[in-house]
């Protein structure tokens, strides 16, 4: 099934003004998709026949290669990204990422889509200062196209299908690749079954970032500490939403944080088992968040609800604590609460159809 | 099997959307209740739940349930 063709006739500003009229813009200047900028997209990619990913919901639209080469082409992205694109795409379609959820939610969750393996060096992706703000192509038009095909192909358009109640900046644009070479610890896909010299993405459907500020800790466990107070924070979904492997939550180590952390002989492992025995509150706590009366919680912990000392954990899973580590100069780091609702999934990079 | 999807009426749109899109156009029944529906008193809630029961009673009037 062939995207649809229009011969549009004007300058560029009339251009726009058709995508924006047609609402297929997140609101800033596209690149138009001519037929030649779709294929240089695709061959990019070594894409030879216009398959579907799945079906991207809400709309229940076929995700069509061609029709994401688009949306790649109006975000700017260069025709070497689009394998990236395409990665993050089959990871969103993935079953336990509950994309229907992600996209119709009133909850301000974004799709922040990691990049691993070689590639990320290749295409310059920034891993370091500055990684989750403005600057570079790579980063801003990966995560531009990731959210102009959940809008233009999943029909999550804000205030229809995507109820989000506020929204968030990350909806613009959320991609991001480790700081490799200031990383104490291998980077994160290997922990996925994946080789270093391995290509890969991971989608974690999350909120924008909480800072942590600590230039003062000169030991892992009072840094982590602080970690673990602002993943504590009650107004997270993922106190009340709480079913086994739908429930995560991403930590973005800034390197001399890591570096600290690694410097007592912590392993990454170790990291998500200390945040996830410290980062707990009490039911005293938890019984007066703003979802209590809705939790969907497993009988095991409804079975304690009663007892005001008993204590949870933000997540169900050590595993379930994403530590990734990013960032140049400085000691802020960043706690990534996710949706409740949502798993983080890695894919391979692999050939399409070549 | 017949279904009545009950929705507040800030969702009322969303709901038509998908099941549009879910079902392929067939008519959708949605017994609508004012939103919001969280942090309201019970005697707010009661209403609106009445208001809902009244949309049940007629839609059930109306179906074929076999």
């Amino acid at each position: 099934m062939l995207a649809d063709r229009y011969e549009l006739t004007g300058d560029l500003e009339t251009v726009q003004a058709w995508f924006e009229e047609h609402g297929l813009s997140d609101g800033l200047p596209i690149v138009p998709p001519t037929e030649e900028r779709v294929a240089a997209m695709l061959a990019a990619a070594g894409i030879v026949d216009d398959v579907s990913l799945g079906v991207m919901l809400p709309a229940a639209n076929d995700a069509m290669l061609e029709k994401i080469a688009a949306n790649a082409v109006m975000a700017g992205c260069k025709p070497r990204y689009f394998p990236i694109v395409v990665a993050a795409v089959r990871a969103l379609l993935e079953s336990p990422f509950n994309l229907y959820g992600v996209q119709a939610t009133t909850h301000p969750v974004a799709p922040l889509v990691v990049v691993h393996g070689p590639i990320a060096r290749e295409i310059g992706m920034n891993g370091g200062a500055g990684v989750f703000g403005p600057g570079f192509s790579a980063n801003a038009t990966i995560g531009r196209a990731i959210r102009l095909i959940l809008m233009n192909v999943g029909g999550a358009y804000p205030g229809e299908r995507d109820r989000a109640t506020q929204g968030s900046p990350a909806k613009y644009a959320y991609a991001i690749c480790e700081n490799v070479a200031e990383s104490p610890w291998p980077e994160f896909h290997t922990t996925r079954g994946f080789d270093a010299s391995d290509n890969a993405v991971t989608v974690f459907g999350g909120e924008a970032t909480h800072n942590v500020n600590d230039h003062e800790s000169t030991s892992a466990t009072r840094l982590l500490t602080v970690v673990a107070d602002v993943m504590r924070t009650l107004g997270h979904n993922t106190w009340y939403l709480t079913q086994s492997g739908c429930n995560d939550c991403a930590i973005v180590f800034c390197p001399e944080h890591a570096a600290l952390i690694a410097a007592d002989g912590w392993t990454r492992k170790d990291v998500q088992r200390y945040l996830f025995q410290h980062a707990v509150r009490p039911i005293r706590d938890l019984s007066k968040g703003g979802m209590w009366a809705m939790r969907d919680w497993p009988a095991w912990m409804n079975a304690q609800a009663a007892d005001d000392d008993a204590t949870f954990p933000c997540v169900r899973d050590p595993d379930d604590i994403i530590v990734l580590v990013a960032g140049g100069a400085g000691k802020h780091s960043s706690v990534i609460p996710g949706f409740g609702a949502s798993h983080f999934v890695t894919v391979g990079m692999e050939p399409q159809n070549s | 099997m017949p279904t009545l999807t009950i929705c507040t009426t800030s969702f009322l749109p969303l709901a038509q959307l998908q099941f549009d899109t879910l079902t392929g156009g067939t008519p959708c029944a949605i017994a609508p209740i004012s939103h919001p529906f969280g942090g309201i008193t019970e005697e707010e809630l009661s209403a609106r739940i009445e208001s809902a029961w009244k949309g049940l009673e007629t839609w059930l009037a109306q179906v074929d349930v076999g």
